[in-house]
């Protein structure tokens, strides 16, 4: 007997290990003309669809599991408990590295027995942590630590509206207030494609800076794949769904659709929305009952009573508003949440004249608010939090357009940030003009735009400008351009060098800089390379009188210093804090008194800070939003809690050319109050596909989704897998791609992992890493579950294996000659270079047997690939003819591929040529296997390679990215009397 | 102050002496020693603290399971038995309420509306011993996996590493034994005997 259950399980086990299409197949084959068997294993795999959460919750847990205050979870580390909700146990904790106050959510241990459950949870937790928006509560991370899986949120400081309701119906005003914050937020999660699901007053929390909705999306993780609907599994399921937690607290706000088990999809938001609406203003659920079943019998049959039959003053049109959120059928209900808001708005500002209403202008923190509303009753109930909603009519919303110029744009050609990378326009001391740097006709240059003109006109010996900045005086502007920092004079003239040699460009990285700003004690900007050069991250200036000198010192810990700016009369620089090169989150702004004090951090995962003096704030960028705090400029300190602003500033993720993270925001923010702006969300990494190209060019993409992929990848030893990169806005993960499976894997995301090589016995993967600002040669193992193990601090390019297992070639940390690294047990025992010459050597990479190091190197004025004996002595033999970079050998040794040089549009070849190892060596002709577009077929990377060849050389691995057409952006908003809103949104105590 | 072998013996005691309480102040230590060491393990920090946690689950298990004495072969037979015992506790309760109750053995047990999110009834936990028992008659492998996640209350990883399989196994263990057990104590057609 005990044979057959372990026959019967075996074969199980077998099935599931399949995807479930092929598992018929699999069956009809391993049970042939064994029907009892079929049986069998038909009946257990038919329990799948009750087995989710089956036994996974432990037979016993102690009472008072609740993690401690001082536990760590990865780099968080819990503070205290704050509730438990439906998907677990919320803390409030600290991000370490950040110093930011963070709320955790520890996640219930079933999630991690499923994989298809985990990989669906962090796909949707992906999409959710995208969302960026000030009413929306912000997904930060997802995390595991020590087989405890959690989320990481924005911390929330207020009251859940939930709470509040229990004191009654809130008073219109705020109540429509909340409301347009509400659907402002659905809005936005809805164009970003996430669904709520569970709007409820417990998800929507009141904070000092609006309302908060909580858990977007989360609901669907929450629901195992086979759960249905509520109402078809009630019957059997009932104790399991009440168990969870969660349910019945949300019944009353589901739609009738979510209820009948279908897909939830935005218009089953609009439903709870409405249902919350209704109860913000009556006080009272749109939907009761005493159990489930009648609750759900009044979603599905009965219309609650209209609003303004409990509330008689009630305008007819929210009425009518209530009434077509809650319709039954999702075709009923308006469209979009951001019809809704729009609605809601306009009930607040324009309704009631119809219904003969009063006006009645409030003063309220000093600024002249004109109230429209329906109804004398709720005049007096108007008290706290009608800000945004409510402004003043002097408050304007303009644009000026770039004309004559094509595009404002920074960048010299295509950018993928709006505006370019670089913050393209400043404005003049008096607030009467901007300067910004507009391109037409290919020619980019500075213009000067007055806003009493009709257009703009072009600044002369201004080619090629970027960063502008103007004097104090207003008599000069400023500009980089030519690998220069150069001044005219505004009403025109010939253009002075102020400081040469600043950010040239080709060969070799350059440090350009990153900002530029004028005040009465000089000229200041940062310059930043990938690097480590001495001179490299810092703020520098140059004074009236002299050249141009570092006013910062860089830190271990910070790896640049950018986007400088000053204080009221110039003693003290704000500046942002780099650590990361790819990424978002450990950015921070500090303040330095010069010429010489000790820096002080002043915000942490923020960016390009600038003080406002008129009101007293410092703004700051976070992610696409412009914040803001009141801040003491004397004793550099910040006066409250940031708020956000404005959402969707242009904020540049990268630098065009050297591919570094710039964080510089499109804004200016006048003296006289107005601020200009470009709107556009953050730009995030384009996604690609994971494809092979074989000899011929024909291009095969393999199965799996298309992610944000890192360009460079490795095949292992055993050819069954890809350790590729994936990145997106605050971390760059190493993840395995399985060959035979299709199946994507997650290594780590902690930081930035970049440029993965597998150690020879394929166990594990070495890679550059960058983490808390400092650069490391990292392993990380990749069957075992741990963390990455830093072997040697500092830059490290690393390439290619020597087949004696210790020896490693790579690129020097300046990226510009060939370096060997020499590890011993585990432990980097030295790295040098290999030569030191004038010239650059990049791509290096050992033959199989290890006699040959091939290597691109730009000694004839342009790259050619090279073949030089190791360790030498011997002669380099020029490869390539007619130009070539990214050698990789075929595994036999018997062939070398290259990529020919990049033509004029873009496109490359890949390239075939033939050894004979010798000796002598022989090496034949190179002959052209396929053109390709370089812009779409990522192969080619500097200063490594980042495609793979096939064992047998028949194909080869890379990536593939469909070129989106780049914002072309014509007009910079701008928006009046900016100081009043920043006044009433970030108050300022006296 | 009293070790916590002595706790044990102590408790011990007093549930011979008909305490009821006793069984369910000694989960709390074995639950914690457990974990523990199930966290040590997987942190490497095995040593130091391997006397005390022996001696208590020792105690407990010389006691509440095998009169015989017990020699531990190596680490992944010392979770075994923790969780063993997790189990014993808790089914010896279950039994003992059981009984107080009916003054029977059940004759019916619901489980449509039990999928282990919830604390098993007393019922049910007696059941599943019983299926779990027959499990590991044919699948010992399973069966272990099946103690030490629910009523060891381990992780998957933890799991693995006390039992020194990879994931991937106890993942599938897991499963299977999931849906053997299901199936099993809904009595459904087609009944896989071991």
């Amino acid at each position: 007997m005990s044979e057959r259950l372990h026959h019967v399980l075996q074969v199980c086990r077998q099935a599931l290990e399949r995807p479930a299409a092929e598992r018929a197949a699999y069956l009809d084959g391993a049970c042939a003309g064994e029907e009892a068997l079929r049986r069998a294993v038909d009946a257990l795999l038919a329990e799948q669809s009750s087995a989710a959460g089956f036994l996974e919750a432990p037979a016993w847990t102690p009472e008072r599991s609740r993690l401690p205050a001082g536990t760590r979870l990865g780099p968080y580390e819990i503070q205290s408990f704050i509730g438990a909700g439906g998907m677990g146990e919320v803390y409030k904790g600290r991000d370490t590295r950040l110093g930011r106050i963070v709320a955790i959510k520890v996640l219930p241990p079933d999630l991690a027995a499923d994989p298809d459950r985990r990989r669906r949870f962090e796909q949707e937790a992906r999409a959710v942590s995208a969302l960026n928006h000030p009413h929306i509560c912000t997904l930060h991370d997802i995390g595991s630590a020590d087989g405890t899986d959690y989320l990481v949120m924005e911390y929330v400081d207020g009251q859940p509206l939930a709470d509040r309701l229990t004191k009654g119906p809130i008073p219109l005003p705020q109540a429509l207030e909340y409301a347009t914050q509400i659907a402002d937020a659905l809005a936005k999660a809805h164009r970003e494609g996430i669904v709520h699901r569970d709007v409820k007053p417990g998800n929507v929390m009141l904070t000092k800076s609006g309302v908060k909705l909580l858990d977007f999306g989360l609901a669907k993780l929450r629901a195992p794949a086979a759960a249905s609907g509520v109402l078809s599994s009630l019957p059997t399921r009932e104790s399991s769904i009440t168990a969870q937690g969660a349910i019945v607290g949300t019944l009353a706000y589901m739609a009738p659709e979510q209820l009948e088990g279908k897909e939830a999809d935005p218009r089953s938001d609009i439903f709870s929305f409405g249902a919350l609406l209704y109860e913000m203003l009556t006080g009272k659920r749109a939907f009761e009952g005493e159990s489930h079943a009648s609750v759900i019998a009044a979603i599905l049959e009965h219309e609650p009573a209209a609003v303004s039959s409990l509330q008689p003053v009630t305008p007819p049109a929210l009425d009518r508003l209530v009434r077509r959120c809650l319709a039954k059928a999702p075709d009923d209900r308006p469209d979009t949440a951001h019809d809704v808001a729009d609605d809601v708005r306009w009930l607040c500002e324009a309704s009631g004249a119809g219904a003969g209403t009063a006006l009645h202008p409030v003063r309220r923190r000093g600024l002249r608010v004109t109230l429209v509303l329906a109804g004398l009753a709720f005049a007096a109930a108007i008290g706290a939090g009608v800000t945004s909603l409510l402004r003043p009519a002097s408050i304007a919303r303009p644009s000026v357009d770039v004309r004559p110029a094509d595009e404002l744009n920074t960048d010299g050609g295509p950018s993928a940030t709006p505006g370019g990378s670089r913050t393209a326009f400043t404005w003049t001391p008096d607030g009467q003009a901007l300067v910004f740097v507009g391109r037409r006709g290919g020619v980019q240059q500075l213009y000067v735009r007055r806003l009493d003109a009709v257009e703009a006109r072009p600044l002369p010996n201004t080619e090629n400008a970027q960063l502008p900045a103007v004097s104090p005086d207003g008599q000069w502007v400023a500009f980089w351009a030519g690998g220069a920092i150069k001044k005219v004079p505004f009403g025109g003239g010939l253009a002075v060098d102020l400081a040469l040699g600043i950010g040239d460009p080709a060969p070799v990285l350059g440090n350009p800089p990153f900002g530029l700003v004028w005040d009465a004690l000089g000229l200041f900007f940062a310059r930043r390379s990938v690097g480590l050069g001495r001179d490299n991250g810092r703020i520098w200036t140059i004074p009236p009188e002299g050249k141009p000198a570092g006013v910062t010192k860089v830190s271990e810990a910070d790896l640049a210093h950018t986007l400088p700016s000053l204080l009221p009369g110039g003693r003290v620089l704000l500046y942002t804090v780099n650590k990361r090169v790819l990424t978002w989150g450990d950015e921070c702004v500090v303040a330095q008194p010069l010429p010489t004090g000790e820096p002080k951090l002043l915000l942490t995962d923020a960016t390009d800070a600038r003080y406002v003096s008129k009101t007293g704030h410092l703004v700051f960028l976070r992610r696409g939003t412009l914040w803001a705090v009141p801040f003491d400029p004397e004793q550099l300190a910040l006066l409250g809690q940031p708020v956000p602003i404005l959402e969707g500033v242009a904020q540049a993720l990268r630098e065009g050319n050297t591919n570094l993270i710039t964080g510089a925001g499109q804004f200016a923010v006048s003296a006289t109050g107005t601020l200009a702006w470009v709107p556009q969300p953050v730009v995030p990494y384009p996604e690609r596909n994971l494809v092979t190209v074989d000899r011929r060019g024909r291009v095969t993409a393999l199965s799996g989704p298309a992610r944000s992929y890192g360009p460079a990848l490795r095949l292992s030893p055993d050819g069954r897998r890809l350790a590729v990169t994936v990145r997106d806005l605050t971390e760059v993960g190493l993840w395995l791609y399985d060959l035979t499976r299709g199946t994507l894997t997650r290594l780590n995301r902690d930081g930035e992992s970049e440029w993965p090589v597998w150690a020879p016995d394929g166990q594990d993967l070495m890679f550059t890493w960058l983490k808390d600002g400092r650069w490391s040669l990292a392993a990380q193992s990749v069957d075992q579950p741990a963390a990455p193990r830093a072997l040697v601090r500092g830059l490290s390019w690393l390439s290619s294996w020597h087949p004696d297992r210790r020896t490693l070639a790579g690129v020097t940390p300046n990226g510009w000659d060939v370096q060997i690294a020499t590890v011993e047990h585990e432990k980097v025992t030295g790295v040098q270079p290999l030569w030191q010459t004038p010239e650059v050597e990049r791509w290096p990479v050992f033959s199989p047997d290890g006699h040959w190091l091939a290597y691109a190197s730009n000694k004839s004025k342009r790259n050619e690939v090279y073949v030089q004996a190791y360790p030498g002595p011997g002669e380099a033999r020029q490869v390539s003819l007619d130009g070539g970079e990214s050698p990789a050998w075929h595994r036999n040794g018997r062939e070398m591929f290259f990529l020919s040089l990049r033509d004029a549009t873009a496109r490359r070849r890949m390239m075939a040529v033939d050894f004979a190892p010798g000796p002598p060596l022989w090496v034949g002709t190179p002959h052209v296997l396929f053109e390709f577009d370089s812009r779409s077929l990522g192969l080619s990377c500097t200063p490594l390679r980042c495609y793979d060849v096939a064992p047998d050389g028949q194909h080869f691995y890379g990536t593939t990215v469909t070129p989106t057409p780049p914002p072309v952006v014509t007009h910079i908003n701008l928006i009046t009397n900016w100081f009043e809103e920043l006044k009433a949104k970030a108050p300022v105590k006296r | 102050m009293s070790t916590p072998a002595a706790d044990v013996t102590g408790l011990l005691i007093a549930w011979r002496q008909g305490d009821a309480d006793a069984l369910e102040r000694l989960l709390p230590l074995v639950y914690t020693e457990l974990h523990r060491l199930a966290h040590g393990r997987i942190r490497g920090e095995w040593a130091g603290q391997t006397l005390q946690t022996t001696a208590l689950v020792h105690e407990a298990y010389v006691r509440l399971v095998d009169g015989t004495q017990v020699s531990w072969t190596n680490r992944a037979h010392f979770f075994a038995v923790c969780a063993r015992l997790m189990r014993r506790i808790l089914v010896d309760r279950a039994r003992a309420r059981q009984s107080q109750k009916r003054g029977g053995k059940a004759r019916h047990v619901e489980f449509q509306d039990w999928l282990g999110r919830q604390p098993a009834k007393d019922a049910q936990m007696l059941a599943l011993d019983e299926a779990l028992t027959r499990l590991s008659a044919g699948e010992p492998r399973p069966a272990k996996v099946v103690e030490l996640r629910y009523f060891g209350g381990l992780t998957i990883e933890e799991t693995a590493a006390a039992l020194g399989l990879g994931r991937e196994t106890v993942v599938r263990d897991w499963q299977v034994a999931r849906l053997w057990l299901l199936h099993e104590l809904k009595g459904g057609s087609g009944r896989v005997h071991a």
